[in-house]
């Protein structure tokens, strides 16, 4: 995928993905390279951008005698979420009518 | 065989050693607990190696996040050129950022040149200090207030370019933090720009003014109640002074082998006169900034006009031409040996004795 695309993509994928549930670092980095492929040189910035923006909280819990950081979604998440949702639902409507090859005719492969 | 994840983390520390512990430090734990998770659900060192990247990367990557943090909290010329070093070369290693490369580097280049204005305004502020004591020792003590007033307009000018680089710095500093943000919002890096310590800044910037302004206007009322302003006013607007003593004189021609006459910025004039055969006559209009003297001797008949230590810096001013004259009678048809005459700004009408100057 490119580059720029997977930015782009990226916020929404980790906003959803915590929405899910509180998560850390390593499985939401798991959950997300089986979606798209991104080192984690990628991820960390988006995680810390979101949490500057207030959209995530996080809380460190030792574990097996090292920390871990938890991540959880705020309510200004969720409303940040609820945009990129908005957004995408738009897309979804370019994506179908571009893998349907644009044509008149064309009724998806 | 690469280096181990341990040998990442050294290099990567060992690279990131001079930067801001906190930012280094929490960068850092989150990319070792990343690896530490992954060895333990059992993937290889290879493949973790795989997933944190070049480490070159990382460390470019942090240093340049946090140069730009650094500008961001203390902005100027040199945090600066630093976060722009590293930030627009990795805007540029980002395809499809030219657009933001081109925006961010309008608002830096004039940043960068309102810096250096608010360097050269600060300069002036310097020059205005050495030239205030200049002026102040140029000025004569038999005048005290023009010694005050000489000290005014060192004060003027350290307030207006004091003012000035204050102002350009605030502006520059301001596209500065624009630069940062643009930034920033290429590289899709962290929230929103750190918010400046306006309160203080803020608060030292009005006091600055403030500062200024009182000070350019205490400076204003030095220079024109000593009176200097309205004498250089009078020269440079040709206004003729109120004040004006005429010293005139009369000498025999047979002692006059030669005239010399040197002005600042009063006209010469020369004149041929029926009225006294035998004799040269001089009038001569003195305003109070300055002292004509006659002199003759040894066949030499010698004008000069100089400052009377009123004015500072007079012969900069006298530059401009005056409105007083020194008027030179000679009988008709007589010529001196030898006739000089040379004005600073006024000019020179040599009339019968030459074609001018």
């Amino acid at each position: 995928m490119d580059a720029q695309l997977k930015k782009g993509i990226l916020e929404p994928l980790v906003l959803a993905l915590i929405g899910g549930g509180e998560t850390y670092g390593y499985e939401l980095s798991e959950r997300i390279s089986a979606i798209i492929g991104i080192s984690e040189t990628a991820l960390y910035p988006v995680l810390k951008r979101l949490e500057a923006q207030a959209c995530l909280e996080t809380r460190t819990v030792e574990y097996r005698g090292r920390l871990r950081k938890y991540y959880a979604l705020t309510e200004q998440g969720r409303e940040s979420l609820a945009n990129h949702v908005r957004e995408l639902v738009e897309l979804e409507k370019v994506i179908a009518v571009v893998t349907r090859g644009g044509g008149k005719n064309a009724d998806g492969n | 065989m690469p280096m181990g994840i341990n040998g990442f983390f050294a290099a990567a520390r060992e690279g990131l050693a001079n930067l801001g512990a906190e930012q280094v430090k929490e960068a850092l734990s989150y990319y070792e607990e990343f690896a530490a998770e992954a060895l333990e659900a059992g993937k290889t060192e290879a493949e973790v190696l795989e997933r944190l990247g070049k480490v070159e990367d990382l460390i470019a990557n942090l240093r340049s996040d946090a140069s730009i943090s650094r500008a961001e909290t203390a902005p100027g010329p040199g945090t600066l050129t630093r976060a722009a070093h590293g930030g627009f070369r990795r805007l540029a290693g980002a395809a499809g950022r030219a657009s933001i490369v081109s925006a961010a580097a309008l608002p830096y280049l004039l940043a960068m040149a309102l810096y250096v204005l608010a360097f050269v305004c600060l300069l002036g502020a310097f020059a205005s200090v050495a030239a205030g004591i200049l002026a102040f020792l140029d000025v004569s003590p038999a005048f005290p207030a023009s010694k005050v007033g000489a000290a005014g307009i060192g004060i003027i000018g350290v307030s207006v370019f004091g003012l000035l680089a204050a102002g350009l710095r605030f502006s520059a500093d301001a596209l500065a933090r624009l630069t940062l943000g643009l930034m920033r919002k290429g590289l899709g890096k962290g929230g929103p720009a750190v918010p400046a310590p306006k309160s203080r800044r803020r608060g030292r910037g009005k006091a600055l003014a403030i500062a200024a302004g009182g000070a350019f206007i205490l400076g204003l009322a030095l220079v024109v109640f000593s009176g200097i302003g309205t004498r250089y006013f009078s020269i440079w607007d040709s206004i003729r002074p109120a004040d004006i003593a005429t010293r005139s004189g009369e000498w025999s021609l047979s002692a006059i082998d030669s005239i010399e006459l040197s002005t600042l910025n009063s006209d010469i004039v020369v004149m041929e006169s029926s009225d006294h055969p035998g004799t040269v006559r001089a009038i001569y209009e003195e305003p109070d900034w300055m002292r004509g003297s006659f002199a003759i001797g040894g066949g030499r008949f010698v004008f000069r006009e100089v400052s009377n230590g009123r004015l500072p810096f007079l012969r900069l001013a006298a530059a401009h031409r005056g409105t007083t004259a020194i008027r030179l009678e000679v009988p008709v048809g007589w010529k001196p040996g030898r006739i000089e005459a040379a004005s600073v700004g006024g000019s020179v009408d040599l009339g019968p004795l030459g074609g001018g100057k």
